[in-house]
């Protein structure tokens, strides 16, 4: 009900069978998702306000009133064994630099997620052939069906 | 107070967690079923009163501070329209899209250009740094994409500018960045390592439509030979020096190839490049292909093939929804250029092929320069001139897309995929988040560090 009332969105174009082989593939490996557990509070603003520049924002990293060339740090203590993909937020204005909280999670190369991420892989394709859905141009016709 | 027009409230791919995101702050909050309660609670009675309930839990105070719920006397739309002009002038740096010849080696069947066997000569070469120079104001950067026609096929031409344009930033105290849009026919390893060398070098987008069979059939030489197995084994050498992109453009005819390509590519060792969706539109009247998906079937299949890559190991590359600043790209940036081989000057990458008397302005002093016309077409543009876009959730994260496109009377491709597919964008960017995050949870304590 509460969900109803709040105006939930709960379609989704990928096939709700996926999701339940992805969990339970998660379930074999041990990783456990359901933690709230991204960047939260961390883009508190205002602005809404014509007036608004980067105050109240926690623009930690980053410098208020210079931001023309943001630049993701090339080390981040988030990911000490590894170097964060260059990446250069260029054209910012002070205002449109988006005020996360530094974390390398929004930056890294995906080999650090490998290992979870690889053994994850390897328990979704010990499912038996036809347990996934097939991208084909037959899903054209697929409905969003819900999470 | 009232209640934002732009949040989105969704499931997660885990039952009992829920996801809330604000289009307007770009606020990205994740919530268990008690969360879930004061969400509704707090928006109920924002609905019913006009006031947050009393008193207010902790959590609702947040969702006020992050936009979800805002003071009566906010408007949206106005801020909207305010971030988008603010942003817009206070942009300093020069971008610029070098197209050093409109010649291409391939006949793709759905291609927007026409191409001529223009290409740069010295004399145009000398003529864009004289116009790089007059335009690059110190202390901002210079960003450069390298564009065509097939690039690669004028490779002397970047030899010559590339290294010019780094020391004319470098001189200038400005950042510069480059990269470089190709078939990835001719890039060879010696092309790559040459691109790596000069320094801010992004990544290469290159096209693959599909594995074989399907890439073969839409994109031949223009001998009708296929060009897959060459492009793949330059990407294998290439991705040696330089980061690659692979972009495959889908239409309804090679949907039933895109797992073949993550296939190849795995077997290839290139897991680890980026690979993304093209939506293959009519952008300009050249477009041959006349079975297209629309933007909500492409929205659909693109959720799906992020998924699937997913599922074969590959970076979903889901990044989280940015609400948009400023101009929308080139076209009504009153600083970004595209610039044809022919000393043409054009606003968007889809004229790049036009002939230099059709440009609005020339970088060519010999061709009779008129820089002051460059930009008219699109000084005037107003995102929130377009009622259609008034109602829609994720107005401020396109500011109503593609100018191109809205121009258009009739089969107007200017919606971006949130429209219709946020939900899913924000479900596939919190499983890869959640994933990072667990995996650090399961780090032995010496190991974990704090987020900075």
């Amino acid at each position: 009900m509460t969900e109803r009332r709040a105006g939930y969105d709960s379609k989704s174009a990928i096939d709700p069978q996926d999701v339940a082989n992805m969990l339970e593939a998660m379930k074999q490996i041990g990783l456990d998702i359901s933690v709230p557990a991204v960047n939260e509070e961390a883009r508190i603003g205002n602005v809404l306000y014509a007036s608004g520049g980067c105050d109240p924002h926690d623009c930690s990293g980053f410098k208020p009133g210079s931001c023309s060339g943001v630049t993701c740090p090339t080390k981040s203590s988030a990911c000490p064994t590894e170097s964060c993909s260059t990446k250069v937020c260029a054209n910012h204005t002070c205002q449109s630099v988006s005020c996360e909280k530094v974390s390398c999670n929004n930056y890294h190369h995906w080999e650090s997620r490998a290992s979870t991420h690889g053994a994850l892989v390897e328990a979704m394709s010990s499912l038996p052939d036809g347990s996934w859905s097939q991208l084909s141009s037959r899903s054209l016709s697929a409905p969003d069906r819900a999470t | 107070m009232k209640i934002s027009a732009y949040n989105c409230l969704t499931s997660s791919f885990v039952p009992g967690k829920h996801l809330a995101f604000n289009a307007l702050t770009g606020a990205f909050l994740s919530l268990d079923d008690e969360r879930l309660d004061d969400y509704a609670t707090l928006l109920r009675s924002i609905d019913a009163t006009g006031c947050p309930p009393d008193p207010v839990r902790p959590f609702q105070k947040t969702l006020i501070e992050n936009g979800f719920v805002i003071p009566d006397e906010c408007d949206e739309q106005a801020e909207i329209s305010n971030r988008y002009h603010r942003g817009k002038a206070a942009s300093r740096g020069l971008g610029l899209t070098i197209a050093p010849t409109i010649t291409c080696n391939f006949g793709c069947s759905y291609c927007f250009q026409s191409h001529s066997n223009t290409r740069m000569d010295d004399e145009r070469i000398d003529d864009l740094l004289t116009f790089v120079e007059a335009r690059l104001e110190a202390g901002t950067s210079l960003s450069v994409t390298w564009f065509g026609g097939e690039p690669l096929g004028a490779f002397d031409v970047i030899e010559k500018l590339a290294p010019r344009l780094h020391a004319l930033a470098v001189e200038r105290d400005c950042t510069f960045g480059h990269s470089i849009i190709t078939n990835g026919y001719l890039l060879t390893e010696p092309r790559a390592a040459f691109l790596a060398s000069i320094p801010g070098f992004g990544d290469a987008q290159v096209t693959l439509d599909g594995a074989r069979k399907h890439h073969d059939a839409r994109r031949p030489t223009l001998a009708g030979n296929g060009t897959f197995d060459r492009i793949l084994e330059n990407l294998v050498a290439a991705a040696r020096h330089i980061p690659i992109l692979v972009r495959v453009n889908v239409d309804p005819r090679n949907i039933d190839g895109l797992e073949d390509l993550l296939d190849a590519l795995i077997e290839r060792g290139l897991r680890n490049v980026g690979v993304y969706l093209g939506h293959v539109w009519r952008y300009t009247d050249e477009v041959g292909a006349t079975d297209l998906l629309t933007k909500e079937e492409f929205a659909a299949i693109e959720t799906r093939f992020k998924f699937l890559k997913f599922r074969k190991g590959f970076a979903i590359g889901s990044s989280l929804p940015q609400p948009k600043r400023g101009a929308l790209c080139s076209a009504d940036s009153s600083n970004s250029f595209v610039l044809g081989p022919g000393g043409g000057i054009f606003n968007c990458w889809n004229e790049a092929h036009r002939d230099v008397h059709q440009a609005p302005g020339r970088y060519s002093p010999a061709t009779e320069p008129h820089p002051g016309d460059v930009k008219q077409q699109w000084a005037g543009y107003e995102p929130s001139a377009k009622p259609a876009c008034r109602s829609c959730h994720v107005a401020p994260l396109c500011m109503t897309g593609c100018p191109w496109e809205a121009a258009k009377l009739n089969d107007r491709g200017d919606c971006i995929s949130a429209r219709f597919n946020l939900a899913d964008q924000l479900r596939l960017y919190d499983l890869e988040q959640s994933i990072a995050l667990a995996e650090k949870a399961r780090q032995p304590p010496a190991r974990r560090t704090k987020i900075v």
